[in-house]
Formats: structure tokens, C-alpha cells, sequence
């Protein structure tokens, strides 16, 4: 990640909105930004920090209103808003990105330090064709690309080394190295592995989840095809129907024209009424022959066989008239009567009553009034008598009289039947051999056409409902493949999350193999780094060794480890442990690039080193010098009079751009600074980089300048 | 209490009863009181008047019928004729059990000749050769008379 512009605007002592641009080379760039100690070089690798990480130096975030310059501060009237900025465009793999972090406050009062709680914003800059704008990075896009291309915990590290780089440097170059130990652990390198796992596991998910997904499009589109299959098959048959229908119509009106013609014809007309009412009166007789039948039924079951007994008639007569004479007949005398009159004292022929009467009147009584037979007697008697109105030969003679007529009724609607049939038969056969035939023919078409038309009429209805159902069906089906949202180019997608399988799959490969090849090559490259950087410069004969576990190097002479380090011996360790880790970190870009993972270019890298030659001899800086530029893309130094003095002679051939931290600071301040901390020489030209501040006060802040010569 | 047994030869007859399940259509009997009272008057013109063999066979189809059953006017007018001349007074028209077994023997005897004419002219008419037979008895005996 190269640095192409940076921006701070009222940010520490910095005051004003101060601008450096870089410029784009091919090949290494090397920068420096010149100032008197205290001026505000500082500033630009606390800027970096703070807008890369928001990072907080010197305050919280309750007070980041101190990152605002003094100045502007003091200028800021109370109840006004106040905010200080740091914009930094990025370059990586090709691609630019311009962040910005914003601190935001208000003063309160009057005194220095009133001041509310600060508001911290990140955006970035969003370009369209048309316009640029900075926007919030409110779902934390731009932060996390950020952490990717210059991880916190190796900025200090890789990119931002600060002041002085001197004894203080083996703690830091202890740092350095735990902060490797941690980006090189096995666990985070597992961790990689397992997220490379999941990852895989999560495009498999997603690939079957897809390949599911398509089965039910599938399967929808398939069920959506049928359906409009059926529709048009229905609808065809509909058309057809229809057709039939209208035919079938024009078919029974040309039918009924064909019967109202010929029905014209009076005398078939006369022929068929005559047919029909002799049919009308045979079955008139046959109802009058069946009825005459009923009534001899009637008869005969009413009969009680009156007939076969007519004959005894006479006999029962005498036997009767025998037992009237005996008085046991008529029977007209109630057993009341008979006992009242035995008990009497006198009979009825007013003698008195003897035993023989009595008994007389008791035999009376069991002959004839047993039984109520007596009674049944008497109306024989009535019924035998021929004289009487309900004579037996009466009802006989009835009931001969009611067969004999039913009899000869059935036989006359027999004869009568046969002659009608007759006349029908002559009828029919004129019927037949007369149009009127055609007419019975034509009708019966008619009520057959007359049925059918009805009933594709309903096929009809039947059809239109089983079409509006399948049509309800198929609206239903195309909402259901709406509502999942498949892309139609599936396949596409399928590949595409094959690819990213592949590559996760080959990522876990890849870290599970670089887990142990990443620290035999750390090592390799740290030794070599430190022999470069260390060995090839010291002039005490003293080696650098790694150790493989610990990749804390020992210095050895002689075969024996020397551990009273000069602060320049110490410096190469520390810059050498840079160098390194540079290489490293473009190893293993370079070996995630083939599998297509670009994270970021992380070969492209600037370093900003804050006063790095502090204390060293002139042999250990040119050799930092040499380490540095050839490892790194770009490298921005931060320098005050007598390191620039130091290192001008092999920097200034190599410098791109070159900057003045103007201080501008009260006379006894400037006073107290040695010559080459107030003028800057720059290829034959000298740069004034202190003087007494023109705001007046104790206030102490910079402005950016060109160095004289640049 | 008294009761008349259905003679057995009496069987082919049942479905011209109207109360018989599975009756034809020109059933003409009302009851079954009805039938054995018709066969009763048919044997006894058959026998002359003369006494009716005794003993006949009893149909197992059919439950004896209560006397009460006999109770219709014409019924009553057949029986006591019948009960009368062949007792030649009140000895059998007085004792219901006799006049029973008495009507039995006699619908067996004019059950006989149903039997004959139903297998000669069918069922379809049955009821018409019935009424022939009546109409020929009512004629007879007029003509008897007519003699006398």
C-alpha cells in the first residue's frame, strides 16, 4: 500500500490544511520530509495511525479534541464547531482508495480546555462518472480492506518504525518479533486453515443449496410446461367443441325447416291425427278388457260359491220349514226372552208352568239359540226363501248376470281391439309410405341433435371451468418460481462457486503447507537479511545468527555470543528484521497471488521511518539506506538537521520528493535551535524551516513547504 | 277354539290368494277363508250333497284359520247351507268343530277340481275359467229349478 497523497488539516501541530503529494514511479520512491525536532514530523506517522486505525494518541476519545492544532483552536470562538482531518489516498494492485478520519468538536467556554466530547468519523471517497463525494463507511467495508492491507498489529512494524530507532530498538525489535511470532503462529495460520474450511464447506452449502434450488425450478418449470400443455389441449378441444356446437345448431334448424315443410302436408297431417286417436281407443279397450277381467276376479272371489249350492237350495228350504214346524225355527226369540218366560209363573199359553214346559222351553233354547246359530238359521231361511229380496237365486242369478256381462265386455273389446289394430296397421302403413316417415325420422334426429347440443353445451362449460382452474394453476406455479428469485443464468453460478470451492480448497492446502515452510523461510530470509544487513557492514568481525526457534538473531564473534550491543549494531538488527519481513511478506503475496487471492499488494509498501540514523555511524547508515530502499517500494524519511546532514549524501540522489516541516515557535525557542535544525540544504539550494511565530504568543505550529531545489 | 286346516291340494291355488306372498295378478280370494269357502261349495256341488270323505290331508303352509275368520255374510249364508243340508239339521250347524272338519273335507274335495282346471287353462286365466264355472252352476241349477 503506497502512499500517494496525504492531507492533514489542523491535526496536531500542523496547522492549516497542509498537502503532500507523491508522485507515481515504476520503481523504488523515496521521499523526505525535513524539520527541526518538535516541529510536527511526528505528526504525519500519528496521522497515519490515526487514519488508518484511529488510533488515539495522547488522548481518548473523550478528548480527541486535542488532535485539532492549538492554533486553530485558540482561533475558534466559543459555541463554534471545530474539526481537524487527516485524507490519505492509497494506492494497491492497481486500484486507489482516499480515506478520510474526521475529529469533530465544539468549543464550550472560554478557557483552553473547554472543549465537548469529540466525534470521530470515517469515510471515504465514492467517485461516479459525474462526481466524487466522501460517504460513511457505515457497514465497515473500507475498515476491514484496511486491516487486510496494513494489519494493526504490524503497523508499527512494517510501516510506521518511529523515533529514535536506536537502543530503544532491540525492545523493538522484540516487538517486532512478537508481533511476527503472533502473524506467523500456527494457530492463527490454523485458524486461516479453518476459515479457508468453512469457507469451502459454505460455497458446498451454497452450491447444493443452489443445485436444490434449481431441482425445484426444475421441477416448477416441468409442472408450468405440462399445464400449458394441458391448457392448449383443452383449449383446442374447446375450439373444436365450439365447432362441433354451431355445426350441430345450423344441423337441427336445417331439421326443423325439413319438419315444419313437410309437416305442411294436410293430408299426412290427417293421416297421423286419425292414427293417433285409434290408437287412443285401442288402448281404451284394452283398458276396458282388463277391467272387465278385474270384475269377474271380483266376482268369482265374491262368490262364496253361491252357484255350486243353488241347486240344495230347496233342500235347506224343507229342512228349514221342518224346524220351523218343530218351532225351533224362526229364531226371532232372544235367550232372555226364553228365560224370563220359564221363569214366569204361567207359560205363555197361561197354563201353569209344569216340568214338561220348562223343559220344553230349555230344549227350544239349545236348538235353536246355541251358538247364535239360530239367528244365522233365520237368515238362511231368509236367503233359501225365493220369495225373499236377497234370495240366494237373486244373488246367484247377480252374480251370473255380473260375470256373463264382464265376460261379453272383455270379449267385445277384444273384437273391437282386433278391427282397430287393423285400422292402425292400414294406418301406419300409409304413414310410412308417405313423407311423413321422413317427418317421424326427421323429429327423431331433431330430439337426438337436441340432446347432443345440450350436452356439448355442458362439455363446454366443463371444458371453460377446467380451463380457468389450469390457467388459476399455472399463475400460481409462475408466482412460486417469482418468489425464488433464481438467477437465470444458474449454471454460471454453479461454476463460479466451484471456482471459489476450488480456491478455498487450495488455500487450505496452501496454508496447511506453509505453516512449516513459512517459518523455514522466515528463518532463511531473516539470516540472509540479517548477513546482508548486519554481517557485510559491522567492523567488529561480529555475525548475526537466527535462532530457528526463537527468530531472535545472536550476535557471535569468534564463536561466542556477544551480547553488549553497540546502538548501531542494534539498529541493523532492527531494520534487518524489516528488510526481512518486507521479503517474506512479498513471498507470500507473491504464493497467494497464484491461487488468485489478492489481499492486497502487500509488496507495494511504503515505510515511513521517523529519525531512523539516530547515534549511528555513517558506514550503518548508508547500509540502512541500501537495505531500505532496496526493499521497499517507498520510503518516506522523517529528518531533523543532523540526521539530514548525515544521510543527505545518499539520499538526496535517490529523492523524489522533498518536504519542509515549517516550525513556527516563539524567538526563544527558535533561538535555541542549532543552525542545521533552521536551514535545510537541498541539492545546492537552502530551505528556512524555523521562525518566530507570526501569530505572536507560545503557541508552537508548522506549515508544510517544497524544499528549495526539489 | 275352533279352526279350519287348509287341505294340502289346495297348495297350487295359494298365490290366487290376495294376502299370499308372491300372488298373481288376477289373485281373486281376498283371504284364505275366502278360498276354502269357495272350494267348499265347489266339492259340495262336486259330491252331490252327499258327505265328504274324511281325514284330509292338512297343508303344513299355511296356519289353520279361525273360525272367526268365516264370519262374512255370504261366508256364514255357504256354511250354515251347507252344515244344514248335510246334517240334515241343526246337529251340525250347531257344533262348530263338526261344520270345521266338515268344511275341510269339502274344500279338499272342490280343491280337487281347482287343481285339474288351473293346470289346464294356466294362471293367466284361472279367474276366467272360475267365473265360466260359476256362470255353468248358476245356469244348471236355474234350469233344475226351472224343472222342478
Amino acid at each position: 500500500m503506497l502512499i500517494r497523497k496525504i492531507t492533514l488539516k489542523h491535526f496536531l501541530t500542523l496547522y492549516g490544511e497542509q498537502t503532500i503529494q507523491f508522485p507515481e514511479t515504476s520503481g523504488h520512491s523515496t521521499a523526505v520530509i525535513l524539520g527541526p525536532n518538535n516541529s510536527g514530523k511526528s505528526s504525519f506517522v500519528k496521522a497515519l495511525q490515526f487514519l488508518l486505525h484511529a488510533r488515539l494518541p495522547g488522548c481518548n476519545e473523550d478528548t480527541a479534541w486535542l488532535l485539532i492544532n492549538n492554533r486553530h483552536r485558540e482561533e475558534t470562538g466559543v459555541q463554534a464547531e471545530i474539526t481537524a482531518s487527516v485524507t490519505a489516498t492509497f494506492a494497491f494492485g492497481g486500484n486507489e482508495l482516499t480515506i478520510r478520519r474526521t475529529v469533530r468538536s465544539r468549543r464550550t467556554g472560554a478557557t483552553e480546555d473547554s472543549f465537548g466530547d469529540a466525534e470521530i468519523t470515517f469515510s471515504y471517497l465514492q467517485s461516479t462518472e459525474t462526481n466524487s463525494k466522501f460517504v460513511a463507511d457505515s457497514d465497515h467495508t473500507i475498515q476491514r480492506k484496511i486491516s487486510v492491507l496494513c494489519p494493526d498489529t504490524l503497523l508499527e512494524a512494517f510501516f510506521f518504525s518511529g523515533e529514535p530507532l536506536d537502543g530503544k530498538l532491540l525492545k523493538g525489535v522484540q516487538q517486532v518479533r512478537e508481533s511476527l511470532e503472533e502473524y506467523l503462529s500456527i494457530r492463527q495460520w490454523r485458524d486461516a486453515a479453518e476459515a479457508a474450511r468453512e469457507l469451502r464447506t459454505h460455497y458446498a452449502g451454497e452450491k447444493q443449496k443452489l443445485a436444490q434450488k434449481h431441482r425445484e425450478l426444475d421441477t416448477i418449470l416441468r409442472d408450468e410446461a405440462n399445464l400449458q400443455t394441458r391448457i392448449d389441449e383443452k383449449r383446442r378441444l374447446k375450439t373444436q367443441t365450439d365447432a362441433t356446437l354451431i355445426d350441430m345448431r345450423e344441423a337441427l334448424e336445417e331439421k326443423q325447416a325439413a319438419i315444419l315443410g313437410i309437416a305442411n302436408q294436410n293430408q299426412m297431417r290427417a293421416d297421423v291425427e286419425e292414427r293417433d286417436r285409434l290408437n287412443l281407443q285401442l288402448k281404451t279397450h284394452e283398458q276396458s278388457h282388463e277391467n272387465a277381467k278385474g270384475e269377474i276376479c271380483e266376482a268369482v272371489g265374491r262368490s262364496a260359491g253361491y252357484p255350486f249350492l243353488l241347486r240344495f237350495a230347496g233342500k235347506a228350504q224343507k229342512i228349514l220349514s221342518r224346524l220351523q214346524e218343530e218351532n225351533v225355527l224362526p229364531a226371532d226369540l232372544s235367550s232372555g226372552f226364553v228365560n224370563r218366560v220359564v221363569k214366569m209363573k204361567k207359560c205363555i199359553c197361561k197354563r201353569d208352568h209344569t216340568d214338561e214346559t220348562r223343559a220344553a222351553w230349555h230344549e227350544y233354547l239349545e236348538k235353536a239359540l246355541r251358538a247364535d246359530v239360530g239367528t244365522k238359521l233365520a237368515t238362511l231361511s231368509a236367503r233359501v226363501d225365493p220369495n225373499a229380496p236377497n234370495c240366494l237365486q237373486r244373488n246367484v242369478a247377480e252374480i251370473a248376470a255380473q260375470i256373463i256381462d264382464a265376460r261379453d265386455r272383455a270379449e267385445a273389446d277384444i273384437v273391437a281391439r282386433h278391427n282397430l289394430e287393423g285400422s292402425i296397421a292400414v294406418l301406419t302403413q300409409r304413414i310410412q309410405e308417405s313423407p311423413i316417415e321422413e317427418l317421424r325420422r326427421l323429429e327423431i334426429d331433431r330430439r337426438k341433435l337436441d340432446v347432443s347440443v345440450k350436452e356439448t353445451g355442458k362439455r363446454i362449460e366443463t371444458l371453460e371451468d377446467e380451463l380457468k382452474s389450469l390457467v388459476a394453476t399455472l399463475k400460481k406455479k409462475k408466482e412460486e418460481r417469482a418468489k425464488m428469485k433464481i438467477s437465470p443464468d444458474v449454471e454460471r453460478r454453479v461454476r463460479e462457486l466451484e471456482r471459489y470451492q476450488t480456491m478455498a480448497d487450495g488455500l487450505a492446502d496452501f496454508i496447511d503447507q506453509a505453516i512449516e515452510a513459512l517459518r523455514r523461510q522466515f528463518h532463511k530470509n531473516l539470516q540472509e537479511a540479517m548477513t546482508e544487513m548486519y554481517d557485510e557492514h559491522v567492523t567488529d568481525q561480529t555475525i548475526a545468527l537466527i535462532n530457528h526457534t526463537t527468530l531472535l538473531p545472536t550476535i557471535m564473534q569468534n564463536g561466542r555470543r556477544v551480547t553488549n550491543l553497540g546502538g548501531g549494531q542494534s539498529q541493523l538488527l532492527g531494520l534487518g528484521y524489516i528488510t526481512a519481513v518486507a521479503r517474506l511478506r512479498n513471498a507470500l503475496h507473491e504464493g497467494m497471488s497464484q491461487l488468485g487471492i489478492r489481499l492486497g499488494v502487500v509488496g507495494e509498501q511504503a515505510f515511513v521511518l521517523d529519525c531512523p540514523f539516530s547515534g549511528m555511524e555513517q558506514h550503518y547508515i548508508e547500509a540502512a539506506v541500501k537495505g531500505l530502499c532496496s526493499a521497499a517500494k517507498q520510503t518516506v524519511f522523517l529528518l531533523h538537521g543532523s540526521q539530514w546532514l548525515a544521510a543527505r549524501k545518499l539520499l538526496e540522489p535517490v529523492t523524489k520528493t522533498a518536504w519542509g516541516v515549517h516550525m513556527h515557535a516563539p524567538s526563544a525557542v527558535i533561538e535555541k535551535l542549532k543552525p542545521e535544525d533552521r536551514t535545510y540544504p537541498f541539492r545546492g539550494k537552502d530551505t528556512v524551516l524555523a521562525s518566530v511565530s507570526r501569530a505572536g504568543g507560545e503557541a508552537i505550529y508548522s506549515e508544510l513547504e517544497p524544499l528549495k531545489g526539489a | 277354539m275352533a279352526a279350519v286346516h287348509l287341505p294340502a291340494v289346495l297348495e297350487p291355488i295359494l298365490p290366487f290368494v290376495r294376502k299370499t306372498q308372491g300372488r298373481k295378478p288376477n289373485a281373486c280370494f281376498e283371504t284364505y277363508a275366502h278360498l276354502v269357502t269357495f272350494a267348499a261349495a265347489l266339492g259340495f256341488s262336486v259330491l252331490e250333497g252327499s258327505p265328504p270323505p274324511t281325514g284330509a290331508k292338512r297343508s303344513s303352509l299355511i296356519d289353520p284359520v279361525a273360525w272367526e275368520y268365516f264370519s262374512g255374510d255370504r261366508q256364514q249364508t255357504t256354511i250354515q247351507l251347507i252344515g244344514l243340508v248335510a246334517g240334515g239339521g241343526t246337529e251340525i250347524v250347531n257344533d262348530p268343530e263338526r261344520l270345521c272338519r266338515m268344511i275341510e273335507d269339502l274344500a279338499a274335495e272342490g280343491g280337487k277340481e281347482l287343481v285339474k282346471i288351473h293346470k289346464n287353462c294356466g294362471d293367466a286365466s284361472f279367474h276366467l275359467e272360475l267365473g265360466e264355472l260359476l256362470v255353468n252352476a248358476a245356469k244348471e241349477s236355474q234350469a233344475e229349478a226351472a224343472t222342478i
